[in-house]
Order: structure tokens, then sequence, then C-alpha cells
């Protein structure tokens, strides 16, 4: 990874930060999101990584928030 | 990602027949092409961007680079290096059809490919608008402060890959599609089916309510009629005669109630031992046996088994084991390997190696209960005449005491007909009382569970709607925070090369949204920025929109200075330089004063001179020399045509 590619994924990662803190998902949906983030800015996930994270996404009839 | 421009070719594209611009080895940082008006700038820069991005001309445009109306067909080829790999993109033009054919070819896989062939993402990433912003135009130079609308926001996105995020989006949306393709996935079809399942629920519990209803009637109906019965008898046994051979049917009914009673437990007892019932399922059970006994013995069981035979001395049929049989054991006792639940079957072995049974006793009890639905019969009979005789006797009380017991007996009957209704459970019996989920309580309860699957599918398909479109909201939120980070930076960066550019002016790009929307201590409003400051801005702006991102890309620009007055022009010349790791520049010579000079003296620096000759033949020229002095015969030609 180049400087200028960390740059702007600290950036990105920063920005991933700030949303997860205000919405406070879960440890595992966070822990899923940041991951697939990078993997996403290096166009290296497969779909099953998005399924994954939708299924930790807040569950609104288990009665998440 | 590393991309840049090593050289291009034209043939038959416009005046130029035959030419080949070869920018060098090593390549120069910079590389200034001198083109005369008129003779190609433009078209080569609308060249390279079609080539760089897959956008169909329309037959219009193709035909705009013919030469002549003789020449069938033109090429353009695009040399460049993407990434340390070679790679020549080919425009073949067909004039007659008015269409485009494109092809790459790649060192590392030699040949030609039709289309175009660039890695994934840097071909994702040259869609016709961002190429403009690299394959710099002047007329968009004009008009950088307004770049199409969204063009600023979609450049950071694109550069920094912040649309790889906005892809997750749509691929989260395509997993749901998918999941949503035999279910439903609105509220309003959740509701539905909740409503069809809470009136399910509802005909299950009236069902139920019904049945204990009914269950109460046949119980006092029973009771009435019992306590009917009663007086009934008190009044036939008024009759002296009568009395005494009621007495007598009481009793036989006693007697015939007990034997029937004995009867019906004895053969219930037999009935546990299926042998017994009858020869023909007895037949069947020995059938059964014979085929368990060639199953295979369970696997766990028998790997224990065979381990502890093949270490015993002695086999259990009492030939001894010695090595080869032990090996031979060992080596067959895969091939006898069943599944699990030895247990299982060897009871069931046993039980039918067992159901040995004699067939007449219960042929016996069955002939018993016979005869005494038969007795049973007459006794009735016999009292129906008895009531019958005091009825013709005159007794008021009776009568009325018969009627009433009459109209019990048909209650009971409806009553014990609807429970039927109700409870039925084998399907020939439903049938036979036409039931349905709106009358039978076990088919209304199977309705429930379908109707509970059908709701849970839904849910399923709802929850994962919602998360979903959770998860598609914080992807947008990431987007839009991270763009908003990314915009400042480019704007802050801007604004930092504006003050070198254009010190003394107080320019500034107050917000980077849709738009450059432009802030200054001196001028009012956007109109009043000059076509020079324009440029600054735009060179500013797109100098500091690339230097951070993480692909490496050539900046193409015409005329670069051809607007700016002769200061601006040296802070351009001096800032651009630094801005790219390659620029190539397409200039007049009138340019030259200000900007192209400053490249003079840089070592990395190639001038190149196209032009075309009396004959109309077009050439390219290399060197600083033809460079400069091109400049100083189009001043003689402009004084002597003047």
């Amino acid at each position: 990874m180049t400087s200028k590619d960390k740059d702007i994924a600290d950036e990105i990662a920063r920005a991933v930060e700030l949303v997860l803190t205000e919405r406070r998902p879960s440890k595992e949906f966070a822990n899923r999101f940041r991951q697939l983030i990078r993997n996403a800015v290096n166009d290296n996930y497969a779909d099953s990584d998005v399924r994954s994270l939708i299924d930790a996404a807040p569950d609104p009839y288990r009665g998440d928030k | 990602m590393d991309l840049r421009i090593l050289g291009w070719t034209y043939k038959n594209i416009r005046g130029m027949r035959e030419l080949e611009v070869t920018l060098g080895s090593p390549l120069p940082r910079w590389s200034l092409i001198q083109m005369p008006n008129g003779t190609g700038k433009t078209t080569t820069l609308t060249l390279m961007r079609m080539a760089l991005a897959e956008e169909p001309p329309t037959p219009e445009q193709v035909r705009s680079f013919r030469p002549d109306e003789t020449t069938k067909g033109g090429e353009f080829n695009l040399r460049l290096r993407v990434d340390g790999e070679n790679v020549w993109l080919y425009l073949k033009f067909d004039y007659h059809t008015g269409s485009l054919s494109r092809f790459t070819s790649r060192t590392a896989q030699g040949g030609m490919e039709a289309g175009l062939r660039l890695k994934r993402p840097l071909q994702k990433m040259l869609t016709p608008t961002f190429t403009k912003l690299f394959v710099f135009d002047g007329e968009l130079a004009k008009s950088i402060r307004d770049i199409s609308k969204d063009e600023a926001a979609k450049a950071i996105s694109t550069l920094y890959r912040l649309d790889s995020i906005e892809r997750l989006e749509r691929v989260a949306g395509e997993i749901l599609r998918r999941d949503q393709t035999a279910n439903v996935s609105t509220d309003k079809g959740l509701s539905n089916l909740q409503g069809r399942l809470r009136n399910a629920l509802d005909q299950l519990e009236t069902l139920k309510s019904r049945k204990k209803e009914l269950e109460r009637q046949r119980a006092r109906l029973e009771k009435e009629m019992a306590a009917l019965q009663v007086r009934r008898d008190e009044r036939i046994s008024s009759s002296a005669n009568l009395k005494q051979r009621l007495e007598e049917v009481n009793a036989k009914r006693n007697d015939i109630a007990k034997l029937t009673f004995e009867a019906t437990e004895k053969l219930a007892q037999l009935g546990r031992n299926p042998a017994a019932v009858s020869a023909r399922l007895q037949d069947r059970l020995h059938d059964l046996s014979s085929r368990l006994q060639k199953l295979k013995l369970p696997r766990t069981t028998s790997v224990e088994f065979f381990r502890e035979l093949a270490l015993s001395a002695e086999c259990i049929c009492g030939r001894s084991i010695g090595p080869h049989e032990k090996e031979t054991i060992e080596r067959r006792a895969n091939e006898f390997l069943g599944e699990d639940q030895v247990g299982v079957i060897n009871a069931m072995k046993d039980a039918l190696r067992h159901s040995e049974a004699d067939t007449s006793a219960v042929r016996d009890l069955v002939d018993t209960l016979k005869s005494q639905l038969r007795a049973r019969q007459e006794v009735d009979n016999e009292y129906d005449l008895i009531v019958m005789e005091r009825h013709e006797q005159g007794d008021e009380e009776l009568d009325q005491i018969q009627r009433d017991l009459t109209d019990r007996a048909d209650k009971l009957r409806q009553a014990e007909r609807q429970l039927r209704v109700l409870t039925a459970s084998a399907k020939h019996e439903q049938d036979a009382l036409e039931c349905d989920e709106d009358n039978n309580i076990i088919l209304c309860d199977r309705h429930v569970r379908e109707r509970q699957a059908a709701l849970s599918d839904a849910t399923n398909t709802m929850r994962l709607q919602k998360q979903t479109e959770y998860v598609q909201e914080v992807l947008e939120q990431v987007v839009r925070v991270s763009s908003d980070q990314l915009r400042l930076r480019v704007q802050r960066a801007t604004n930092e090369k504006l003050k070198t550019i254009l010190p003394g002016e107080q320019l500034r790009v107050k917000e980077i949204g849709n738009s450059l929307l432009l802030h200054t201590d001196t001028l009012t409003s956007k109109e009043s920025v000059s076509e020079g400051q324009s440029l600054a801005v735009a060179y500013a702006f797109l100098a500091s929109l690339f230097e951070d991102a993480p692909y490496n890309l050539p900046f193409v620009v015409d005329s670069p200075a051809v607007s700016l007055d002769s200061k601006v022009r040296r802070e351009v010349a001096e800032l651009i330089p630094n801005l790219f790791g390659q620029a190539i520049f397409f200039v007049i010579s009138s340019e030259r004063d200000g900007f192209a000079e400053s490249f003079y003296d840089r070592p990395d620096a190639k001038f190149i001179t196209v032009q075309t000759d009396r004959n109309g033949k077009t050439t390219a020229q290399e060197g600083i020399t033809a460079f400069r002095s091109f400049h100083s015969k189009d001043d003689e030609s402009a004084r002597v045509t003047s």
C-alpha cells in the first residue's frame, strides 16, 4: 500500500468510526463493517461478506434498535 | 495505479494521413506539443478521451474525423503504460458506416482483443465524464467552477474509491432482491399475512370452544336421557306384569355389557401382537423378519464387535482365530457395516422372530363380540316391545317421557355428528363428513401452521429488508462523511495552491459541493472572476484532486495558458510542473511567452512541433529549436499575409 493509499484508507476509516460511534451497532456488526469497507476499497470482497454483514445488522423483529 | 501516455498515431484522421507522435524513452515528465490552431489539437484530445473511455460515438462524430469523401477508414492508436505494462488502445473508424471498432493489445498477453480491455478498477474509473478531468479541455477550464453539477463530488468519489463503498449498497440491494423472489416484500404484504393468521387462529379458537360446548351439551343430554330412562322404567314397572319382564331385560343387558367389556379387553390385549391378529399379517411379518436378517450391522457397534472378535483366540462359532483370520476379519469388517441404531434393529429382529402366535383366539373373540351384539339387539327389541305394551295400556306421563327421550336422542345425534365433524382426523372420515378448515379442528390447526409458516417466511424477508436498509444507510453515511472530509481536504489543498498562483488576490474555493463555490474578498460574485482566474482555480483544483489520489494519471491539457495574462502564466507554469507526474501540453505559438519558455531549461521536458507543409503533409518534429523557430515562421507568414 502506497502512502497515498494509506492516507485515503485512514480518511475512510475515520469516517467509518464516526458513523459507528454515532450508531452504536453490535460489536459483531462493527467488526464486520470495518473489515468489509477495508476490503471494498481494495476491491477484494465477495457477496457473501455483504450478506454476513446484513445478517449481523440490528433485527427490528427481535427488538434491536 | 500508474497510467502514463507514451505516444499516439493517426492514420487518415482529418489532415493527418499518417503521423506518429512518440514522447520518447525515458518518458519525459513534461511534453509540450506545439500545434497551430486548426491542425488537430482538439481532435487529438477528443480521440484520447474516446480511446480511454468506452462511450460509443455517433456516426456523425465518426465521420467528422474523415479527411475527404474518398477515404473509407481511419485509425487512432494511443500507447499507454499501465503499472509498467505497455498497452495499445486502437480506434478503427469506418467512415462509410459511421462505426467505430475498438481493440486493445497488451505486452503481457500479446495479440489484439476486441473492445477496451484495461485493468478492471481503472476501466471502471475512466468514464467519459471523469476522463475530461485529466484530458482537459479549454472549454471545461472556462466553466471549471460549474463542472457539470456534481462532477466535483463524483470525481472525488471515483478517485478516492468511495464508489467501491457505494457499490456495496447496490450489492446489498441485489442480495435482498434475490431473497425476495418468493416472499412478500412489503409491510402491506406482511400485514395481510398477519391478518390471515389472526383469522385462522380466531377460527381455531371458535372451533375449540364449539367442541367444548358440544361436549357439555352431549353430557347434559346423556344425563337427561339417563334420568328419563330411569323414569320410563319406573313408569313401566308400575304395571305388575311388565315389571318382571323389564327386570329380566335389564339383567340381560348387564350380562351382555359385562361380556362385551371382557371380550373387548382381551381383544385389545391380543392386538398388541400383530401376528395374532391374522395369518396374512403374520406372513408379512415373517417376510420382513427374513429381510432384516440380511441387513448390515450398525457401524459403531460392529466396529467394536469385530475388533473384539479379531483379538479373540476363538470365534463365536468355536473355530480358532489365527493371524490370517484376524487380518480377514479386520479387512472385511467395513463391508458389513451399516448405520447406527443397532438397538432398534435388533429389537425389531427379536420381536419379529418371536412373532409366532395363534390367530384362533382373536377369531373366537370377534365371534363372541358379534354374538353379543346380536343378543343386545334382541334385548333392545324386547325392551321396545315392553314399552309399546305399556303405551297401549295408556300412560300420558310415559308418552311425555318417550317424546322427551326422542327429542334428546335427536339432539344427541346432532351433537355427536357435529363433534365428529369437528374432530375427525382420518382423511377418509374428513372427506365423508365434508370437513374443511372452517369446521374441523385438525384441518384448521394445520391451516394455522401453514399461515404461521408463511408469516415466518415473510417476516424473515422483512427482517432481511430492514437489515439491508440499515446496512445501506450506514454505507451511505460513511460515503457522505468520507466525501465531506475528502472534499475539505481537496478544498484546503486548492486554496494553498491559489495563494501561490494568485498571491495578490483573495480568490479562494469556499466550498466544493456540487460545483466549486468561490469566495473572494475583492470580487463580489463569480461572474466577476476573469477567465484567467478561472483557469488558475481549475488547475489548482485538479492538481489538488489528483495529487492525493491513489491513481497516478497523466494530465493532458489543450492551450493551458492562452487565456492567462503573462503574470499568471508564469505562476501557472511554475505550479503545474510539480503537480503531475506526467503532463502533456498542447500549445499554440502565442503560449510560448510566459508559459512554454519556462520549460526550456528543464531537462525533463520534451518539445514536439506538429506542422503541415504546403503539400498538406503533416509531420512531427522533435526538439526545442524547431519548437522555438516554428513560432518565428508563423509570425513571418502572418506578416506576409498582412
